[in-house]
């Protein structure tokens, strides 16, 4: 994960339990800054909630994280004691598919391709991997979209497929990215009691981009927001204060609080 | 290795008591065509579902350019200039790609535009090298060697390894690049290599129908399995069974009706995509 990390000095870990380490992360592309000096912790057991308005910054940071863009500072991931060494699993789960929705593919292949070493899918796709899509879906409530084609589902169906992928195998971070856009309420709800499910695993940090400041004050540990910077950080009661909702968001402040408060009721 | 193609191309001669596979030059174009269109369908399903149809386009007319520079080396047969210069310019495109923010269709047209009009400049400058391009532009499937089949069939066996090992990553990382990524799954090789096979088979396919249609012959077939096929599976076997069908039926067709092969091959797996369309149309929703 630390291949995109251009300077050479050694990160080390200040914290000693198992957490994500971010410290004076720089981003720059195409000579434009997106993200400036950004610090903060991220712990196991924990959901940690990422918030900003659109163009912060938020998803350069997911993808920083995911190593696929270089960047100045540190990205530490410190592994629990018993862990031993080796880079972290990440389980990612991307806000929609932008792919060809003609494209023939249904959801097992899906399953298959993402798991390194399997047979190519036009072989056939062998028992076992079939048999862990479909434990893996029955744990989203989705063990009904195995044989279904990938392009016809609706945008909550590939939320929860993408879910299932990335919660199998178990990640040691899940990260996710603006998890009930596209998703209707049922979904919403359903995606809300996987991330209580997931919130207290101590062996997982969670990462949550979002805009619904409802569910952050609801589902999460530590917010962190940003608007290119850490605008602040902290326990969402803390710090979901009008004063520092009008700094990050800026202009956009009403309508935030009334999606809020309308959720909240 | 020529002697297994004799061999093989009279042991056809007897299985097929059949008045168009009589001529040894029948017995060895249906060789041919059997080994190369199911390797082109193969290879169109990752063609078709990355949307690289372009990007082929591009490799198969710097072939042109390719042979043309081969031609003015004086080399007798211009395939490895060929070769060579539908690999600079598939790696180039694929370097470009990941390197630089411009969007891949106005990085093909780039070097399309450099390919083709490096290729003009100099088949004009030097008017003898002309008369030998209807050959390459068209194809002349009849008249392919023993050895040549050879050189085929290995072609055909890299191109199948390849995709045993890239299949799978080259379709994820087209779904989502970052999944692809957190399960560990890197691609950027296969890129590579995808540009490197793509050359080879283009080289391959001017031999069978020229190079103004071999992106069509890449195409077609796997156009044509993707409006019948749900699954990737099917997509992949169902292309190779339309790329085989349309080979042969083509090949036979040119010979009663004495037309050209290539174009015969096109046409005919170009039916076939009509009709699985309007399949598609009738059976599915």
């Amino acid at each position: 994960m630390r291949l995109n990390r251009r300077s050479k000095k050694a990160c080390a870990c200040s914290l000693d339990d198992c957490s994500l380490e971010i410290r004076n992360l720089d981003v720059t592309l195409n000579r434009i800054r997106i993200l400036e000096d950004v610090s903060f912790d991220v712990r196991c057991g924990e959901v940690t909630a990422v918030i900003g308005p659109n163009g912060a910054g938020k998803s350069t940071l997911l993808k920083a994280i995911l190593g696929v863009i270089p960047y100045d500072g540190c990205i530490h991931f410190c592994h629990r004691k018993s862990h031993g060494g080796g880079a972290p699993r990440i389980g990612y789960i991307p806000q929609q598919l932008n792919f060809d929705r003609s494209m023939p593919l249904k959801v097992f292949e899906l399953f298959s391709m993402a798991s390194p070493g399997a047979r190519p899918s036009f072989s056939g796709v062998p028992s076992p991997i079939r048999e862990k899509a479909a434990t893996a879906l029955a744990s989203v409530k989705a063990e009904h979209l195995l044989d279904k084609r990938v392009g016809g589902l609706s945008g909550g169906e590939i939320q929860r497929v993408l879910f299932a992928l990335a919660i199998n195998p178990l990640p040691n971070i899940l990260i996710m990215d603006e998890p009930i856009s596209g998703v209707d309420v049922s979904g919403e709800a359903l995606i809300y009691e996987l991330i209580r499910k997931m919130r207290g695993n101590i062996e997982m940090s969670v990462i949550i981009v979002s805009h619904d400041l409802s569910m952050v004050t609801s589902y999460t540990d530590h917010v962190v927001c940003i608007n290119r910077r850490v605008v602040c950080q902290g326990a969402a009661d803390d710090i979901l204060t009008p004063k520092n909702i009008e700094e990050t968001f800026g202009s956009y402040i009403g309508m935030y609080r009334h999606h809020a408060s309308h959720d909240v009721d | 290795m020529e002697t297994v193609i004799t061999a093989i191309t009279t042991l056809l001669g007897h299985v097929l008591p059949l008045s168009w596979a009589e001529p040894d030059f029948m017995r060895r174009a249906l060789l041919a065509v059997l080994l190369v269109c199911p390797t082109c369908a193969m290879l169109g399903v990752l063609v078709v579902n990355r949307q690289m149809t372009f990007f082929s386009e591009a490799i198969s007319h710097s072939a042109f350019t390719g042979i043309a520079i081969g031609l003015l080396l004086g080399m007798g047969n211009p395939v490895p200039a060929m070769v060579g210069f539908c690999l600079l310019i598939g790696l180039g495109v694929a370097m470009v790609r990941s390197r630089s923010s411009l969007a891949l269709d106005s990085v093909i047209g780039v070097f399309f535009a450099v390919s083709i009009s490096l290729g003009l400049v100099i088949i004009s400058a030097l008017q003898g090298l002309a008369r030998q391009l209807p050959l390459f532009l068209f194809g002349d499937i009849l008249t392919v060697s023993a050895g040549e089949i050879v050189g085929m069939a290995l072609v055909c066996a890299a191109c199948f390894a390849f995709l045993w090992f890239a299949f799978n990553p080259l379709l994820i990382y087209y779904v989502s690049p970052e999944v692809a990524i957190t399960r560990g799954l890197r691609t950027s090789l296969f890129e590579y290599g995808f540009a490197v096979v793509l050359s080879l088979v283009v080289a391959l396919s001017i031999r069978v129908v020229g190079m103004l249609l071999i992106t069509a012959m890449l195409v077609v077939p796997a156009a044509a399995a993707r409006n019948i096929a749900s699954s990737a599976g099917a997509h992949f076997r169902i292309s190779v069974v339309i790329g085989a069908v349309s080979g042969v039926f083509g090949l036979v067709a040119s010979y009663y009706f004495n037309t050209a092969t290539g174009a015969s091959i096109i046409l005919i797996s170009s039916v076939l995509f009509f009709i699985t369309l309007a399949a598609r149309a009738i059976f599915v929703r």
